[in-house]
């Protein structure tokens, strides 16, 4: 049957994509296993053709950033704990590699959303400024901005934690 | 900060579905996108508010609601491309007819065809979901099942005076315990097939292997379905009245027809033939349907049926072929017959 082979085919090769950008939107896997749900639900339903892999791969992620976004705004009425308001740092009780990636995921996910938007997009999925400035609806300065104000806050986010680049 | 973005990457790479976890994803979405999984017969006749009963057992209801999944079937027959799909959802029909017998209901899920050529997808529906375990899987998908030599094999139209089919049976889903059969028809009518009703009466269900079908049946039945050919006709008229030569006599092409499924030409021979030795030679006129992207699909070969030619004589014949695939009449780039080739756009 075509239409399991195509889901098999679109959860091996996005579920996993979609969840770590939903995430970094919405900080909860949970809503993030929903968006994922949703995406490809509507990936699987899509009946235009897509150029190619990357065609495809850049509307998995426009259509997961533009689902998380409609969340937020929907969820902005609503009282909710902000990301800024999360608990501080604290660093891992064991220095492992394990503990330094999850202390640099936490303090990314402590920046402003188009801070992390901008990080995730650069520095996960590769994209260049002009792409992030395309997919962020921004012009390029802004989107080297935000680069580079993310990187600045999270430096000074780790920090704060008692890390430096040395440590990472 | 290289190592932070390494780190950042580390963090991020732990966010993932286990493989049971992705899994169970694409099952859900599966069983979210396709009305396949509902009881569709039912819910057909409850959209479109009729249900007529033909008889004990056999039930025919018609709905559009269930043309996407009648689509998704003949997409694993043809081989579709994803956007050739709802295309074919608008001229596939669906035949909610069914009969049950021996603990199977056979249903039909979907037809498509023009005047000439049909094809009908079945779904056998067990009642013990272990009815078809034993059966032979075939790494194309097909399995090994097999009708009983009684019954009519393929569905019959009542003014037909020719006609025959190929099948096969095969898994839509092999998470599910129904199986499919696929008939590929071809009948011949005055007037053209669609929007007449066929009828099939299948008998007995046996395995298939290499030894042939198995002494005894998996399910001792019959199942009586009426078929209705309500599907759209995409035929196209490309050519009446043109003329070419064949085996030397004069060809006059009295009708030749293109659709989504097939190629079908009638035409007259007259004159006097320079080879005569093979029977049947009255049929091998080159009919070649070349689309535009390259590929061509040669149905010389194909077969018909129609009179001798006598000497000095005439003889109508009538060959055609059903395509192993759905394509788009503006697709082709031309149909050869004979030392003609006619373009259909022209």
């Amino acid at each position: 049957m075509r239409a399991k082979k195509q889901a098999v085919r679109l959860v091996n090769d996005y579920a996993d994509l979609i969840l770590r950008l939903s995430y970094t939107y919405l900080g909860s896997t949970a809503d993030a296993e929903d968006v994922c749900q949703e995406v490809l639900l509507k990936l699987l339903g899509r009946s235009e053709g897509f150029e190619g892999p990357e065609h495809e791969r850049a509307w998995v992620v426009r259509v997961t950033a533009n689902h998380c976004k409609d969340l937020l705004r929907r969820r902005a009425a609503r009282p909710t704990v902000a990301l800024d308001e999360a608990p501080e740092l604290a660093a891992p009780e064991a220095c492992d590699a394990r503990g330094r990636a999850e202390l640099v995921l936490r303090a990314v996910m402590r920046l402003p959303l188009e801070y992390r938007e901008a990080i995730f997009l650069r520095y996960y999925e590769n994209y260049s400024v002009r792409d992030i400035a395309r997919a962020c609806g921004c012009s390029e300065d802004a989107a080297a901005a935000r680069l580079s104000r993310g990187r600045a806050k999270l430096k000074v986010l780790l920090k704060e934690a008692g890390y430096d680049e040395e440590d990472l | 900060m290289k190592k932070t973005f390494d780190a950042y990457r580390e963090g991020l790479d732990a966010l993932s579905f286990s493989p049971a976890e992705k899994s169970e994803l694409a099952k859900g979405l599966v069983s979210a996108a396709s009305p396949r999984r509902h009881p569709w017969a039912a819910r057909a006749a409850a959209a479109a508010g009729i249900a007529v009963v033909l008889g004990a057992g056999a039930v025919t209801a018609y709905a559009t609601g269930a043309l996407g999944a009648a689509a998704e079937f003949l997409q694993d027959v043809f081989g579709m491309r994803d956007d050739q799909v709802e295309d074919v959802s608008h001229m596939a029909g669906v035949a909610g007819s069914s009969a049950t017998d021996s603990g199977v209901t056979v249903s039909v899920s979907a037809v498509i065809g023009d005047d000439t050529f049909y094809a009908v997808v079945y779904t056998l529906e067990p009642e013990d979901p272990a009815l078809f375990d034993g059966v032979e899987r075939f790494e194309d998908g097909k399995v090994g099942l097999a009708l009983g030599p009684e019954g009519s094999f393929f569905p019959l139209v009542s003014d037909s005076d020719s006609g025959g089919a190929s099948a096969y049976f095969y898994d839509a889903d092999p998470e599910d315990p129904a199986l499919q059969l696929v008939q590929l028809c071809w009948a011949q009518t005055e007037g053209g097939l669609a929007g007449q009703t066929a009828h099939v009466t299948l008998h007995d269900l046996y395995g298939w292997g290499d030894e042939g079908r198995s002494a005894e049946p998996i399910a001792a039945g019959t199942w009586e379905l009426d078929v209705p050919l309500e599907y759209e006709d995409t035929s196209v008229e490309l050519a009446s009245g043109l003329e070419t030569t064949f085996n030397g006599c004069d060809v006059t092409i009295d009708r030749l027809t293109l659709s989504a499924i097939g190629v079908h030409v009638e035409y007259t021979l007259s004159g006097d033939p320079l080879e005569t030795g093979q029977q049947g030679w009255e049929l091998n006129i080159p009919v070649v349907v070349t689309l535009k992207d390259g590929p061509s699909i040669d149905a010389t070969w194909s077969g018909g049926s129609g009179e001798t030619l006598e000497a000095g004589g005439t003889a109508r014949m009538s060959k055609g072929m059903g395509f192993d695939r759905i394509i788009d009449v503006e697709d082709v780039a031309s149909v050869r017959v004979g030392d003609l080739w006619i373009e259909p756009s022209a």
